[in-house]
């Protein structure tokens, strides 16, 4: 089977602090997962490492069977956790950069979301709000046809009506073939959108399941399995 | 894709430069309408002239030092700051990536000369008239029908365009690599000195070296030589391909 990300034995260290710890992982096309996980734990250096902004320590990271490169950049729309969108750009400007790079972005779809969302073309980033900003890269992001969405807390530091809609552009935009891997520590509010979760702790994975067998097997939902897990040992650096 | 790189880069970078230019030349404008308007002779009359000029003097330093310094902090910024979430994800390689801004930035050196120039021109614009271009090409038309100054005109200008590209690239270089030791940011701003300085002392004296041996004559030293060109040639590859590894095999983006 073709997986569009694969791991092997992935370890990244910063310093003294291990990230990741010889992750072992693959992740099927056309899922919904959740990267779940405490502060810390190693989430955001996995998405990292997948999109190529880090350097592992050792072992590999393939994206489609490829180390990450522009070929797998040409498949991935990743959502950092940060802005990164050039502060001086207007809406306009950010749309045609996008439109310009990515063979797979869908112009219209973008103009549409924006306009819903109640920007002016003309506006410029630096006068917009951190969660307007925030719903415009989203905007951007998932506006592209991408093999792999790789969302990095999207609904981290937003309001609950603001997670509402994140939530709800993510799964009107993502092509049913695509893999979407989403990042939070708000597991409640991702519920729900889940097929699978992957647990993490400490730079390993504590667990890769089936949102359905969680359920079925376990009688439990992600969330109450989630505190379980990450209350056993209070490890949790929450 | 390279071209879409240079077009976002010159949209990235000629907001603040065009807003430089555009400070020199107004002052530059200003210079030359006060000279006009203002008797030099008259006391307070002649302070404001000499503020003038001086606002204007400033002003075409800023832009000298300026140009570097924001072209420099666009690299660091666009690449290794929250920019370079966007930009190292975009799907083309780090050598598009890196040419497209070192072609840019030669391209901002060569239309600041002309800017320049021209303020110069409008600065001194009292003093021109059509004795003026008839003298210059005149001049210009007695530099050329030397012989050999086609090529020593050519010679320098390749100086010059290495030695700008060297020290973009170095700059890139410093930064590419920094991102790779930030725990240890004293030892490597040390050792990055060292190695610069190290580097262009042995550049120096290989080139002096070469003076001797080949038996030139002080005066011929001035020039730049075969050796000169190969070592800067050097110099370029070696902080370009540096930035490439720091980039491209030890990226960090914490």
């Amino acid at each position: 089977m073709e997986y569009i990300l694969e791991c092997k034995a992935l370890t990244k260290r910063y310093e003294s602090n291990l990230a990741l710890d010889a992750v072992d992982l693959r992740l099927a096309p056309g899922r919904i997962i959740g990267l779940l996980g405490p502060n810390g734990s190693g989430k955001t250096t996995l998405i990292k490492l997948a999109n190529g902004l880090l350097t592992p320590t050792a072992g590999e990271i393939l994206i489609d069977g490829q180390k990450p490169c522009a070929q797998t950049k040409a498949i991935v729309s990743y959502l950092p956790e940060r802005n990164a969108l050039p502060e001086w750009m207007r809406v306009k400007q950010v749309i045609d950069f996008y439109a310009d790079f990515y063979a797979d972005f869908r112009r219209d779809a973008a103009n549409a979301m924006v306009a819903q969302l109640g920007l002016e073309p003309t506006q410029r980033i630096k006068t917009m709000s951190k969660g307007t900003k925030e719903k415009l890269q989203l905007i951007l992001v998932m506006s592209r046809k991408a093999k792999l969405y790789l969302l990095d807390e999207p609904i981290g530091g937003v309001d609950p009506a603001a997670r509402d809609y994140i939530l709800r552009t993510i799964l009107s935009n993502y092509s049913e073939d695509a893999t979407v891997l989403i990042s939070t520590h708000l597991i409640a509010d991702v519920e729900q959108v889940l097929d699978e979760v992957i647990f993490l702790r400490n730079g390993r994975i504590e667990l890769h399941e089936s949102v359905d067998a969680i359920r079925d097997e376990r009688g439990k939902s992600v969330d109450a399995l989630f505190r379980e897990v990450f209350r056993v040992d209070g490890r949790s650096n929450d | 894709m390279f071209g879409k790189l240079m077009k976002h880069e010159f949209q990235a970078t000629g907001r603040s430069l065009l807003r430089l230019y555009g400070i020199m030349l107004v002052l530059a404008l200003m210079t030359t309408m006060a000279m006009r308007l203002f008797d030099l002779n008259q006391g307070w009359q002649g302070s404001v002239v000499g503020y003038i000029m001086i606002a204007y003097g400033l002003s075409v330093f800023a832009v000298a030092v300026g140009v570097f310094i924001i072209l420099t902090l666009h690299y660091k910024k666009n690449i290794l700051g929250d920019e370079g979430y966007l930009m190292m994800t975009l799907p083309t390689g780090v050598h598009s990536l890196l040419l497209s801004k070192l072609l840019t930035a030669m391209a901002w050196y060569l239309l600041t000369g002309v800017a320049m120039v021209l303020s110069v021109l409008i600065a001194d614009s009292s003093s021109i008239d059509s004795a003026f271009f008839h003298d210059l090409v005149a001049g210009l038309h007695h530099i050329f029908s030397q012989s050999g100054a086609l090529s020593v005109l050519l010679r320098v200008l390749l100086a010059m365009l290495l030695f700008a590209s060297l020290i973009t690239l170095l700059s890139y270089a410093y930064y590419s690599l920094e991102q790779s030791f930030r725990k240890h940011k004293g030892l490597y701003n040390f050792a990055a000195v060292v190695v610069t300085l190290v580097l262009f002392r042995l550049c120096g004296w290989i080139s002096v070296n070469y003076h001797i041996n080949a038996g030139l004559a002080a005066r011929e030293v001035q020039i730049l030589t075969p050796i000169d060109y190969a070592q800067l040639i050097g110099l370029n590859l070696l902080m370009y391909f540096a930035a490439w590894w720091a980039l491209s095999k030890r990226l960090n983006l914490e």
